[in-house]
């Protein structure tokens, strides 16, 4: 029974998807990775992903960068699922620490990208439904938005500033100790 | 920026750190018109305090002013956080101080009652005393506690930082001390009687009198100490002479008990909250030390109180000069800062410090020599800052 029921999971994870992006690009991935997405689950559970899945929003060099994050971030969850089984066992721990600490070094590298990158992946991750992803971009922006001044945030991220002086003088006088 | 939709620009301010102060909402408020609109908008208040449930609450400051005097008064102890002045009067005496509610007795002829003060928005509400309490003249002494109505909710898995109920509905619990009229004829010892009642700002009302029998002259009120809320459980310390019991009330079954106390003296104990279980701080002026209590409840519930002894504060060592100013002790009092670790020190010729009971720490936070001795901490009850971000 065992033998068989791990046959049928390699069966599983084997299954192969494609994914389709905006400019017409083909991208296989195993199922594992995929699943990443809630969105492409979804599909997947509703068996319309023959002939490939459409990604009308996203480009192919933005899911170029997100397979290469799921690809990751899958091979770790099934690690987690590996050692729920032998998780009294010290060495395993071990290697399950060295691998979340490569991961971190992943996720760090992985955000190195220009701030267009950055958002074109927060809107990817949000439409694919990747929480991991998604999580992790937003808070690479908001770090950076954190401890600036309003103007260098502006700055930094091009933004117009439309609050009239009168709005500006309010909310300065209202909170007068944020900039003391 | 402009290219995310509002909902993801969200996402990504709610991931900024909570703090005190919350500098980097206000700078992000400031940025533009949508940023602004984001933060003020319904329901970030509520996610934000979600996403950063753990955020543990700190002590703001204190109301002295509580027994005596021309009224209560605020003293912040973090320079960020000072609210509008109590609009305070002679014959208002402040009981206890919870969710950013304070709750006042006013002792005046003209209105006698209670007043609900909401230190943040500045609003308050006067209440009628319990009728029973009103009619009997020999009620010998009342205390109150202010709580959120709902947070019995927020014990159940919700927010427990009270965000979502800032300015919402409110409980105030009265319990008194009487003589037992009927009892004290002819008996030898006089019984003391105990009861509850509680005012919804809901309904309105005032509920029917709890009781419970209370011997000896054990009564509450006598060392303005205010209550001590663990989880559904409201605690109050009976006082008589210099020994003191604890009065424990449950707000979902209205039940009232006595639970017994170490051996400690009135004025120089204070209830805390350990790890969720009942403890008392207790400042021994021989040895000018604070040592630790806890209870422990056996499967057969029965209690034992238990001292710490490895966890002993030696004051003497962070106050140098305590033994010369603190001669007696009635020129000090101690009170914990509900929700947090901290307890706040009162000495009449040293002034207020606080004591952090994990890491020893020791601050002044008033030079006020000859300050009040009674006083109640106020605790922030919610995620860090975005109350006091007027806008938001």
């Amino acid at each position: 029974m065992a033998s068989a029921g791990s046959g049928d999971e390699k069966a599983a994870a084997a299954a192969m998807i494609t994914l389709i992006s905006s400019d017409n690009e083909k991208f296989e991935v195993t199922e594992a990775t995929a699943t990443l997405s809630q969105t492409i689950r979804h599909m997947i559970e509703d068996g319309c992903t023959d002939g490939g899945v459409p990604l009308p929003n996203v480009t192919s060099k933005i899911l170029a960068r997100v397979i290469e994050y799921c690809k990751k971030h899958a091979t770790a969850a099934a690690g987690e699922e590996g050692s729920s089984s032998s998780f009294s066992d010290a060495a395993f721990l071990e290697v399950d620490r060295a691998f979340l600490e490569e991961l971190e070094e992943f996720d760090d590298a992985f955000l190195e990208v220009d701030r267009a990158t950055l958002f074109d992946l927060i809107l990817a991750a949000n439409y694919l439904d990747i929480k991991g992803l998604l999580n992790l971009t937003c808070q690479k922006v908001a770090d950076s938005v954190k401890g600036k001044t309003p103007e260098q945030i502006r700055e930094m991220y091009n933004i117009v500033n439309d609050l009239t002086p009168e709005e500006e003088a309010e909310i300065r006088r209202e909170t007068q100790w944020a900039f003391e | 920026m402009m290219a995310l939709p509002e909902e993801l620009v969200e996402e990504i301010l709610l991931r900024l750190p909570p703090e005190e102060p919350p500098a980097h909402l206000v700078r992000a408020a400031m940025v533009c018109k949508a940023w602004r609109r984001i933060l003020s908008g319904a329901g970030f208040r509520r996610r934000y305090c979600r996403f950063h449930r753990a955020t543990p609450p700190t002590l703001l400051g204190y109301v002295c002013g509580v027994s005596t005097g021309p009224g209560p008064q605020f003293v912040p102890t973090t320079s960020y956080f000072s609210p509008p002045p109590l609009a305070t009067r002679c014959g208002y005496r402040a009981m206890d101080c919870r969710h950013g509610r304070v709750l006042i007795r006013d002792t005046s002829e003209e209105s006698p009652g209670f007043v609900v003060y909401d230190l943040i928005t500045g609003n308050r509400q006067h209440l009628s005393l319990p009728a029973a309490t009103h009619q009997r003249t020999d009620m010998c002494s009342f205390v109150g506690a202010v709580l959120c109505a709902r947070h019995h909710h927020h014990q159940r898995g919700g927010c427990d930082h009270h965000l979502e109920c800032h300015g919402g509905p409110f409980l105030v619990v009265s319990v008194g001390t009487d003589d037992d009229a009927g009892a004290a004829a002819g008996a030898e010892h006089r019984a003391m009687r105990t009861c509850a009642s509680v005012y919804s700002s809901e309904t309105g009302a005032w509920s029917p009198q709890t009781h419970c029998g209370n011997q000896n002259y054990y009564g509450v009120g006598c060392c303005h100490e205010p209550s001590l809320l663990i989880g559904d459980t409201l605690y109050f310390i009976l006082a008589c002479d210099d020994v003191i019991k604890i009065l424990k009330y449950d707000l979902c079954g209205h039940g009232l008990s006595v639970i017994d106390a170490p051996q400690v003296f009135n004025n120089k104990a204070v209830l805390i909250d350990v790890d969720g279980g009942l403890g008392i701080v207790q400042f021994d002026h021989d040895y000018c030390s604070i040592y630790t209590w806890s209870r422990h409840v056996d499967a057969y519930g029965v209690g034992e109180w238990v001292r710490h002894n490895n966890n002993v504060v030696r004051l003497e060592t962070l106050i140098p000069t305590i033994h010369d100013n603190v001669q007696c002790p009635d020129h000090m009092s101690i009170h914990f800062a509900e929700g947090t670790s901290t307890v706040l020190l009162c000495f009449n010729f040293l002034g207020v410090f606080t004591l952090d009971l994990n890491s020893r720490q020791l601050r002044e936070v008033n030079f006020n020599k000859t300050c009040d001795n009674d006083m109640l901490p106020y605790v922030n009850f919610y995620i860090p800052g975005i109350p006091l971000v007027p806008f938001l």
